[in-house]
């Protein structure tokens, strides 16, 4: 019951790669076509020789040897340049379809919002988008290809043989039953075992991972021979699985070579025999042999095309399951674009969960004014950082509303809202290339003054400036390395070019040594003096530069106010700084040992 | 089966090992040792096949020739027998000789990795102060991989390719000699283009592998940027530059087939020449009478088995070279010295009271630049003292000493008055638990992983000791309680909670000797209570020694120990020490300061905001 249902999978999922393969018909039928003419070609080789052993050689005539030999190098050539065009065309077709299927998965998953990534690792995705992709490819190379010129191949050479002996190709066709059969058998049996063998692999690889990773507390605790053990056992597992698979190996897997010789010798005696009464000839009896030899491949290529089907197919489905997905975040076929805006944000009644019945926030109202510097604050959990994210739409509203300049984020271009919503994060991400091109990111046609003139504003400038090639250094892997306070410059540099007009900052320093924390902070309320803020914060000085405090707890606004007002209401704003004070203090002591003296220079400036 | 076989010649990368190659050989041999009856049933399945399959065409010629041309039915029978044993041998032969070789190939590994594992727990921590752990998971999982599949299996066909060839040639020559002279012309026209094209493959193969590799890259980079490219509407370029790794790849995978598709024709065009020089002079031998039908037959069937171990014989030099390479790393790790070992007469460290001395102890990583300098310390038992100071003022390496992680370089420590490198190292660290700042977490439920402290402890024993120490609701609030995935549990918790499972394990595994590195993450305070709690019940009836990096938190402890550039400061209570007014209380008073720092830039920050 299940198997069918699977192997029903597999041809609808086949079925879907259709369209791909149509895409590139020519560069198939090429290689199907020369695929035919070549076993044409190569049924024929043997009939020559034999003609040439039994008119020739026998009777001694050279010369029909010789025009029999012609005939074989043409032949030969022929099928050389036959088989050229076959591989060279297979190649094309299958890494043609790779390509386009490879974009196309990669173009889904750039669609997807942000729920996608919070739920699907990034190695998972590498994974699919190489190797699935790859195991599609090899799918369609040789195996569909032989599947189709397998049973051309195959009928050609029985009809020869047919034409030839019937009663020996009737032989010969029982054994090749049995061959096929043996093939499939062995392939089901095999394929479960290889699959078991790869995942017990896994195992031992997570465990040989864990014991050298976790190799000081593995000392620590004295337990070098318990977690010996543990690997020792998945060890011996892989080693008996191998040992499982070996076996079928050399039974299975040669059962059908034997059939194959078993055949020769029945066509040897029973060709013999003919021969000996006049009703066959030498030379056929050596074709008949090649032509056995020649059926031995297709024949037991069905087996392995069952296997190599159902692996690809699996793949193939992985993949369409990406390109299916519809991202949670979706533009309006009639969305606007968004003006330029002033900066006034709106929340209404907002709701919000990132899994159903389970609301993270629960009817959030919140007025921002253009302009206006707000910090969200709240314990882990109450959500502050889910708040902001629904702001430039990376997740949707389960309820309620959000406005930006009374235009819902939701009627609205994705593409128009985010570029005036810039975030700047703990762990800014900062893309391999020039520092050009990371400014200008929201904006690749910016001009250079432009880039220039946001690099000015976020003090990033003379640092860029004093590198040998400006802007056009190089960041990331191969080039400059940059500090965590330049990575946020970076960001607000960015989304000064994009023309945010609200930046949020999310936990931007908490990454950042006191005193780049000091200038940073310093530096910013001049820089955003004109633009919405949001502030999502557990550092103290940060906070202290908004002009309102927003209290959430439990997906609710609980309090708001200035730092002041609320300081004096001793609610739990008052109780939230107070430990982070108690804490910042704590981390002050570790920031001691390291740069005391620093710090003692830094307390004398900061007083 | 062959299908797609090709592909699978050329993608042993090279690699240059610093070991000579003949070392090296001696090496593998040497653990092949242990297997040598399988060896020997393997090389006898290799000759008996390699025989047999030649057997096969010389029958089927004289079948030929003596029988079916002469008439005779009865030997035509006996013939077919013959051949029909021979060819059950061949087959038998080879069944056996495949299972074989895979079991040795398995064997060779299975043992390797067992090995491998073993040397790797336990070296001691210096070894792996400089080895990548990537490369040690590597060396464990991959480079036993290689060896196995490029020189176990490599190996053995490479003997049986060479075992047919020269059989074939001596059949040949047998049944006859110019014709056998004319087939060899064609040997080293194969083996010029054989060499020219492996070249090929090799670097058409490695560039498929770079450009793959520059997919995954670009993929990776996509992926983890996807929250800023979608922020600021970037996807068509991300694209785009996808599209152009992607194109890369295509056209490299491109050219790598076109080779491919250059080479087999050729190859299978000329081994077709070799079959029609030998049809043309045997066609001629025998037009003259000089050469019998079956012969001829015979010899074409010989031709085309000419041809395969040629081919498989120039893959082994690449075969060879991917072998050695990975049999340098596998010896590098299970040949390497153990820097801290038992000594020959070390006794069993009987269950210690925890008097615990340093006496003048020096200790350096690197020659030449001491971290600890001349430590005297005496502990009593019981005792708990507190080790606070700068970063690099050596307080985690003291306590390594006291396990023997290192060795000291000079003078000595003692436990009991024994010296420690007197016994042996697996019941000195049973008395000694750590606790480290980081919590490392197991594959495995919680459970496990606090069992992990005494691998024999039952549930019950788990869960009472979580009980006691007060973490036990803590533990239940998890998802599955202490079924709860370590990994997952792992992502959620935060250092300080994740040390919660640390100092269940110490206590579970109950030594007399406790050593505590407080973990520094920040925790709301119901947290930081219930491990103050857990502290208190850890460290009860035991030799404590508490690496305090909070100074207000050293206070709680019997004596405190200053260490500063590796030297004992100063020591003594919190009172003492802020009395002596010298490095501890410049410590001290410098953290009360900078409170009023913290102070001073909120309040400067709300100030000058509001006023804007």
């Amino acid at each position: 019951m299940k198997r069918d249902t699977e192997k029903y999978v597999s041809i609808k999922t086949f079925a879907r790669l259709i369209p791909y393969i149509r895409r590139y018909w020519k560069a198939f039928s090429v290689s199907v076509i020369s695929m035919f003419l070549g076993s044409q070609l190569t049924t024929i080789a043997p009939s020559f020789m034999r003609s040439a052993i039994d008119n020739g050689v026998i009777k001694g005539d050279f010369q029909i040897v010789l025009s029999y030999v012609v005939l074989i190098i043409i032949v030969g050539l022929l099928s050389s340049v036959t088989s050229f065009f076959e591989r060279y065309y297979t190649t094309l077709f299958s890494q043609k379809v790779a390509l386009d299927f490879r974009n196309d998965v990669f173009r889904a998953v750039q669609r997807q919002s942000f729920s996608f990534f919070d739920e699907v690792p990034i190695g998972q995705l590498v994974s699919r988008i190489t190797d699935d992709v790859e195991r599609v490819a090899r799918f369609l190379s040789f195996p569909l290809r032989n599947l189709i010129s397998t049973a051309f191949l195959a009928s050609l050479a029985i009809g020869y043989m047919w034409s030839m002996n019937p009663k020996l190709s009737a032989i010969v066709g029982l054994y090749m039953l049995g061959i096929m059969l043996i093939s499939i058998r062995y392939n089901m049996i095999v394929r479960p075992l290889n699959m078991e063998a790869r995942n017990q692999l896994g195992i031992l690889t997570a465990i040989t991972d864990n014991n050298i990773t976790g190799f000081r507390t593995v000392k620590s605790l004295s337990v070098e021979k318990n977690r010996l053990n543990a690997f020792n056992v998945e060890n011996e597992k892989l080693f008996s699985l191998y040992i499982r698979i070996a076996k079928v190996e050399a039974l299975y897997g040669r059962l059908g070579l034997l059939l194959l010789i078993l055949a020769n010798i029945t066509v040897l005696y029973v060709g013999g025999l003919d021969i000996i009464n006049g009703s066959f000839t030498v030379g056929g009896l050596a074709a008949f042999n090649a032509y056995t030899l020649l059926l031995m491949r297709p024949v037991s290529f069905i087996g392995f095309f069952i296997g190599m089907f159902s692996i690809a197919m699996t793949s193939a489905k992985r993949l369409f399951d990406i390109i299916d997905r519809v991202p949670e975040v979706y533009e309006k076929p009639n969305a606007i674009e968004l003006p330029p805006i002033k900066g006034e944000v709106v929340f209404e009644n907002v709701w919000f969960g990132y899994v159903k019945d389970k609301p993270v926030l629960k009817g959030v109202n919140l007025h921002v004014k253009p302009g206006e510097k707000v910090a969200i604050i709240g314990r882990t959990g109450s959500g502050k950082s889910t708040l902001i994210s629904l702001i430039p739409r990376f997740y949707d509203v389960t309820e309620g509303s959000i406005k930006i300049d009374g235009y819902d984020v939701r009627d609205v271009k994705l593409k128009s809202l985010r570029r005036q919503v810039a975030i700047v994060s703990q762990e800014p991400f900062v893309f391999a290339g020039s520092f050009k091109d990371n400014i200008a990111l929201a904006k690749p046609e910016a001009s250079m003054d432009e880039i220039v003139k946001a690099a000015k504003i976020a003090k990033l400038h003379d640092f860029i400036a004093s590198l040998p090639n400006g802007y056009d250094s190089l960041i990331g892997e191969r080039g400059i390395t940059l500090s965590g306070g330049q990575k946020q410059r970076l960001t607000i540099a960015r989304a000064l070019v994009a023309g945010a007009k609200i930046i949020i900052l999310d936990d931007p320093t908490s990454n950042l040594d006191a005193k780049t924390e000091r200038e940073f902070i310093d530096d910013i309320k001049g820089i955003l003096k004109d633009h919405t803020v949001f502030i999502v914060t557990q550092r103290l000085p940060l906070m202290m530069i908004a002009d309102r405090i927003i209290v959430l707890d439990d997906g609710r606004v609980v309090e708001e106010g200035t730092h002041d007002e609320l300081m004096s209401k001793r609610g739990l704003y008052y109780s939230i700084y107070v430990e982070l004070y108690a804490k910042q203090k704590a981390e002050l002591e570790k920031l001691l040992g390291e740069v005391e003296a620093e710090v003692v220079g830094s307390k004398d400036g900061g007083v | 089966m062959g299908f797609g076989g090709p592909h699978g010649m050329w993608r042993y990368g090279g690699g240059k090992t610093e070991t000579p190659a003949s070392i090296l050989l001696r090496k593998l041999l040497k653990h092949m040792f242990p297997y040598k009856f399988a060896m020997f049933v393997i090389i006898t399945c290799i000759i008996v096949s390699s025989v047999t399959n030649l057997f096969s065409p010389y029958l089927l010629g004289l079948a030929i020739d003596n029988y079916i041309m002469v008439g005779d039915m009865n030997g035509l029978l006996r013939i077919s027998a013959l051949y029909f044993l021979a060819m059950v041998g061949n087959w038998v032969a080879m069944a056996v000789q495949g299972y074989a070789v895979s079991w040795i190939g398995q064997r060779l590994i299975y043992d390797l990795r067992n090995k491998l594992m073993e040397k790797i727990m336990f070296q001691s921590f210096k070894y792996h102060d400089y080895k990548r752990a990537g490369d040690l998971i590597s060396t464990v999982i991959n480079d036993t991989s290689i060896l196995r599949e490029s020189f176990i299996s490599g190996i053995f066909h490479i003997v049986s390719d060479v075992f047919s060839l020269i059989g074939v040639i001596i059949a040949m020559y047998l049944l006859n000699v110019p014709l056998t002279l004319v087939t060899l012309l064609t040997l080293p026209v194969m083996l010029l283009i054989a060499y020219v094209f492996s070249r090929k493959f090799r670097q058409a193969y490695r560039r498929t592998r770079e450009k793959i590799a520059e997919v995954t890259v670009r993929v990776q980079e996509s992926i983890s940027g996807i929250r800023v490219i979608q922020a600021f509407g970037r996807e068509e370029d991300s694209q785009a530059r996808f599209q152009m790794s992607a194109t890369e790849q295509f056209e490299a995978q491109l050219q790598a087939g076109k080779l491919m598709a250059i080479f087999w024709p050729t190859v299978s065009f000329i081994g077709n020449i070799g079959t029609i020089v030998v049809l043309l002079y045997g066609g001629f031998l025998s037009a003259q009478g000089r050469l019998e039908v079956g012969v001829l037959v015979a010899f074409l069937a010989y031709v085309t088995r000419f041809m395969n171990p040629i081919m498989q014989l120039t893959n082994f030099y690449d075969m060879l070279q991917a072998a050695l390479a990975a049999s340098d790393r596998i010896f590098n790790v299970l040949e390497s010295e153990v820097d801290v070992k038992d000594a020959p007469d070390a006794i069993e460290l009987p269950r210690v009271k925890g008097d615990i001395k340093y006496e003048n102890v020096w200790f350096e990583y690197v020659k030449g630049i001491p971290v600890l300098k001349n430590i005297n310390l005496h502990i009593k038992p019981g005792e708990k003292i507190a080790i606070v100071g700068p970063t690099g003022s050596g307080k985690t390496t003291l306590v390594y000493l006291l396990a023997r992680f290192y060795d000291v370089t000079s003078g000595s420590i003692s436990i009991d008055g024994i010296d420690i490198r007197k016994v042996k190292q697996e019941s000195l660290r049973k008395q000694i638990a750590f606790v480290p700042q980081d919590t490392f977490l197991f594959r495995g439920t919680i459970m496990d992983n606090i069992r992990i402290g005494k691998p024999d402890a039952t549930d019950d024993e788990v869960i009472d000791v979580c009980k006691r120490l007060g973490i036990h609701e803590f533990i239940m609030r998890l998802p599955k309680g202490y079924d709860t995935d370590a990994g997952e549990a792992g992502r959620k918790l935060s250092t300080g909670e994740r040390q919660l499972i640390s100092f269940a394990r110490a206590m579970l595994k109950d030594p007399p000797i406790l050593v505590l590195d407080e973990a520094l993450s920040a925790v709301d305070p119901k947290t930081e209570y219930m491990i103050k709690y857990a502290i208190r019940k850890l460290l009860e009836n035991r030799t404590a020694i508490i690496i305090a990096h909070r100074l207000t938190l050293a206070r709680d402890w019997d004596r405190i120990i200053v260490l500063h550039n590796g030297v004992i400061e100063e020591e003594g209570t919190h009172e003492e020490l802020m009395r002596r007014q010298g490095f501890y209380y410049k410590l001290y008073t410098t953290q009360i300061s900078e409170e009023i720092v913290v102070e001073a830039v909120g309040r400067d920050g709300a100030g000058r905001n509001s006023s804007s």
